[in-house]
């Protein structure tokens, strides 16, 4: 993107808040010091993540990298799962829902520092998680790999910024509700509910025997589609009309897809334990309920993609609507893939495969972390009242994260598709050097949005885009 | 769609019927499960495992053994894990029951370990596997675990590692590599993993 | 990517242009949050209107999800195994039912739970025992299969010098089996013949009440007795 060192005058149209800047600027600004914390330290993870993985796709296929502790492969997998779901994607989730509860509810944040205490809280007690998992104190368990202490107080500050969020929707001031304020609201329910029912069933009284899987299966999907997916949609609903300027198709469909999404991912949980020794009903009712998951996936699909169809090529040079598209296209493959690999033909042959690490990241990375990109490119600018400082930086990181995904869930798809032929794991090197390449594109995004993200925030502080708006 | 106590009551209402419907029910039908003889006069299994396989069971969490092995197999059918050698008969609820907490994993970089006492049932094999796995399957991509081990001059080793001529894990000359108490207990705990008696829900093959 | 595409201009609909990561400045909103809410309020009001041309797709929907209702249910009833908590493998051979009632089956969670109650305390739950205070009962060469000596033990007690595993003991075991219940005492042996390794055939409350009757009331047997009247095999 090339400079334009000045906007013309007549490409300024009137708007509300041109008009009546005082109307949004204060609760932006109320906003900043909670939202530009959460996305700093989200921004931070995602490059930490984004390191772990690469240093772990690393040790696959050069033996003797980095070996012996306390960088085991096994522990950088679980530090770079933990700072992914938890780091990154939680702290953009959560940023971006602050911020959207309050400007769609019109109503400032009453106090600013508040959730910045959760966040921060949040935030320590993750960076000592990620040393504990270095140390070997992990638990085992995907997506419950923090020892058993972290959970009670990670859910506490989760639920001081929560609460806010929930906070700022009773006091709104419009009448109708947005399809973004209910994702969010199911998303923030989600989390602490799902997760301390969890924690307390595998880690502090752990049920007997398989249960304890059954536990795990049913958590993971909640937190990966319930939560993470929920804060994603709520991104893409809110930002494609915002950056387009124009409404959603089928906007009427949208409470369907809402309530289907909730009451079929609910129960796609054991769709993972397909083969495994739980009862065959358990499984079937997850295959069930991970098929039928398409059905929203499908509605919301066709409301967010023709809208950004009939947006016209000219949202390319948007940012947040070139994430937004990403997001929007990797939910649907996602959801194609999530509905057909349960089925016991397909995972007779894929299961336990990097097929299954293939649809994760296409889940976590592409639907969830693209879709809430699209929302932090697009509020962060608002917050601080300036715009991105460095427009390559955005597109590096657009090119950098899109070649990048793509890249890996292509190779670790053919990877997974050569260990279900059975062959040797030599016969795999190649493809997981591959994905060693594509993992490295992924770090240069992640650190190319930080970069971009520090800039904004040393950038000479004053407010004076806004102010020069409004005094035109 | 416009109040808030509605859309928390429906989310809520969601999760609570899943968590009943999936993760209570379950827990309702296996809670009763109990060693048991799959004939009758038979032992009952499973058995507790040994206190050095409880040990080596923490090692082998805090090792990560559990990113690249699951400790399942499959009914023939769903996947080859039969075929394979990696077990008899299918797992089955009733093998997990005395275990504090269950690994059945997730990904498999590396063979399925529900069964791999009666596989490996020798500890030199399984030392020689952690230490230097290209010596003991040529090709292996699995992660040594050097770490594990330490060299002692060779006239006090007990229980070394012998490595074949040549490799580049050699000892130095005198000397030997021996396990370490975390590799000891952890080899217990892999030798503790067995799956080759009958279950009620899952004879062995005649 | 150019700024300046001659695209990007004002749209004719009035539409401010996109331009949210343009540099220096930092452009209007395209929505703003009130024209959004008020916009989709009437969208959401106004679903019947055919203007956009999709009315036949909430038709198209029901009967979508009423298919898919059906699918869902022909699929669990045709691979749920019966919702039953011992099926695991669909395609696996129906384990044939076993014919006939049966007067006592010995259960090994009860006699878990009773040995774990009233005799873990000496012999420990592991049935190892103490080493030189408590004999073992994993492995022990006593458990031979001669369940009538390890009734007698377990009703009447046992005192006195006695060698087990080639370990002597100086024991001195109340007669637990006493105040229990014939049944009971029937799952406490039977999951002792059964666990930690010993494969014996199992005790039934029929059993129990024969040896009862036939020791009737007396002390605890010393080691010497019970091994005249049921040799180590």
């Amino acid at each position: 993107m090339s400079l334009a060192p000045s906007a013309p005058a007549a490409e300024r149209p009137s708007s509300l808040e041109e008009t009546q800047p005082g109307r949004v600027a204060p609760i932006d600004r109320s906003l900043a010091p909670a939202v530009l914390t959460l996305a700093a330290f989200g921004a931070l993870w995602a490059v930490v993540a984004a390191l772990a993985g690469l240093a772990a796709s690393l040790q696959s296929h050069l033996p003797g990298f980095l070996a012996g502790e306390p960088l085991l492969f096994g522990r950088l997998l679980a530090v770079e799962h933990t700072l992914l779901t938890f780091g990154w994607l939680t702290n953009a989730g959560l940023a971006f829902a602050l911020w959207a509860a309050h400007r769609l509810g019109k109503v400032e944040l009453r106090v600013s520092w508040a959730p910045v205490l959760g966040a921060l809280g949040w935030n320590l007690a993750l960076a000592f998680g990620a040393c504990a998992l270095l140390a070997g104190r992990g638990t085992g368990l995907a997506w419950l790999e923090l020892p058993r202490a972290f959970g009670p107080f990670l859910t506490a500050c989760f639920l001081v910024v929560a609460l806010w969020v929930a906070s700022a929707f009773s006091r709104r001031h419009t009448g109708h509700v947005f399809v973004s304020q209910w994702y969010i609201l199911a998303a923030i329910l989600v989390f602490p509910v799902v997760h301390l029912v969890s924690q307390a069933m595998v880690l502090w009284f752990p049920a007997a025997g398989v249960v304890q899987a059954v536990v795990a299966a049913w958590h993971a999907q909640h937190l990966a589609v319930l939560f993470l997916g929920s804060l994603a949609l709520a991104s893409l609903h809110l930002v494609i009309p915002k950056a387009l300027g124009a409404p959603l198709r089928s906007y009427y469909l949208a409470p369907v897809g809402f309530w289907t999404f909730l009451a079929f991912g609910t129960w796609s949980g054991t769709a993972s334990l397909v083969g495994s020794p739980v009862p065959a009903w358990a499984q079937s009712v997850g295959v069930v309920g991970a098929a039928l998951l398409f059905v929203p996936v499908l509605i919301v699909s066709l409301s967010l993609l023709p809208t950004l169809v009939a947006g016209g090529p000219s949202g390319k040079g948007s940012a947040p609507l070139r994430f937004a598209t990403l997001g929007a296209l990797a939910f649907l493959l996602w959801g194609a893939a999530s509905a057909v690999l349960p089925f016991r033909s397909v995972s007779a042959l894929l299961r336990f495969t990097d097929v299954e690490v293939a649809h994760a990241a296409l889940g976590l990375q592409g639907f969830v972390g693209f879709s809430l990109l699209a929302g932090l490119y697009y509020l962060l600018p608002r917050v601080t009242g300036r715009a991105w400082p460095s427009p390559a930086l955005v597109a590096a990181h657009h090119a950098c994260a899109l070649l990048g995904l793509l890249g890996l869930v292509v190779t670790l798809a053919g990877h997974g598709w050569l260990q279900s032929s059975g062959a040797s794991p030599e016969a795999g090197l190649a493809w997981n050097a591959a994905a060693s390449l594509f993992r490295f594109l992924l770090l240069l995004g992640a650190v190319a949005f930080l970069l971009n993200l520090l800039l904004l925030l040393v950038a000479r502080p004053a407010r004076r885009d806004l102010a020069q708006a409004s005094a035109r | 769609m416009n109040n808030l106590s509605l859309i928390l009551a429906g989310v809520f209402a969601c999760l609570s019927l899943s968590w009943g419907g999936v993760v209570l029910a379950t827990q309702v039908q296996l809670a009763g499960l109990a060693p048991a003889a799959a004939e009758d006069g038979g032992p009952l299994k499973p058995a507790l495992a040994p206190g050095l396989a409880v040990i080596g069971k923490d090692v082998y969490v805090s090792q990560g053994c559990q990113a690249c092995h699951t400790q399942q197999v499959r009914p023939a059918g769903q996947g080859a894990d039969i075929a394979r050698g990696w077990g008899k008969r299918p797992s089955v609820a009733r093998d997990y029951i005395l275990q504090d907490r269950v690994l059945l994993g997730d990904r498999r970089l590396g063979p399925d370990l529900a069964d791999v006492g009666t596989r490996l049932a020798d500890d030199a094999k399984l030392h020689l596997h952690l230490l230097a796995p290209d010596a003991a399957v040529a090709g292996s991509t699995k992660s040594g675990f050097a770490h594990l081990y330490q060299q002692v001059p060779a006239a006090r080793a007990r229980n070394a590692v012998s490595l074949p001529e040549g490799h580049a894990l050699a000892p130095a000359p005198g000397m030997a590599w021996v396990p370490t108490d975390r590799a000891v207990a952890l080899v217990a705990y892999l030798r503790s993993l067995r799956a080759d008696h009958a279950s009620p829900e899952a004879p062995l093959p005649e | 990517m150019n700024d300046r595409n001659p695209e990007r201009g004002p749209r004719r609909d009035g539409r401010p242009p996109r331009r949210d990561d343009a540099p220096g400045s930092l452009p209007p909103e395209a929505f703003s949050d009130h024209k959004l809410t008020e916009l989709h309020s009437r969208l959401a009001r106004d679903k019947e209107e055919p203007s956009e041309g999709f009315s036949s797709t909430p038709v198209f929907l029901v009967f979508l999800l009423c298919a898919l209702g059906f699918w869902a249910g022909v699929y669990l009833t045709r691979n749920a195994g019966g919702f039953s908590a011992k099926t695991f493998d669909l395609n696996a051979p129906k384990v044939a039912a076993t014919a006939g009632p049966k007067a006592f089956v010995a259960d090994p969670k009860k006699g878990m739970e009773l040995f774990n109650a009233q005799c873990a305390s000496c012999h420990q739950p592991t049935g190892l025992g103490l080493a030189g205070v408590f004999p073992p009962l994993a492995g022990s060469d006593w458990i031979d299969g001669d369940n009538e000596r390890t009734l007698k033990i377990v009703l009447a007690g046992i005192a006195g010098e006695m060698k087990v595993k080639g370990n002597t003991y100086n024991g001195n075991m109340p007669a637990i089996g006493a105040a229990l219940k014939d049944a009971q005492v029937a799952h406490i042996v039977s999951y002792v013949n059964q666990a930690w390794g010993n494969a014996q055939p199992a005790v039934t409350d029929a059993q129990v009440a024969e040896v009862r009757k036939k020791i009737g009331a007396r002390g605890q047997y010393s080691p010497k007795e019970i091994l005249a009247e049921h040799p180590l095999k």
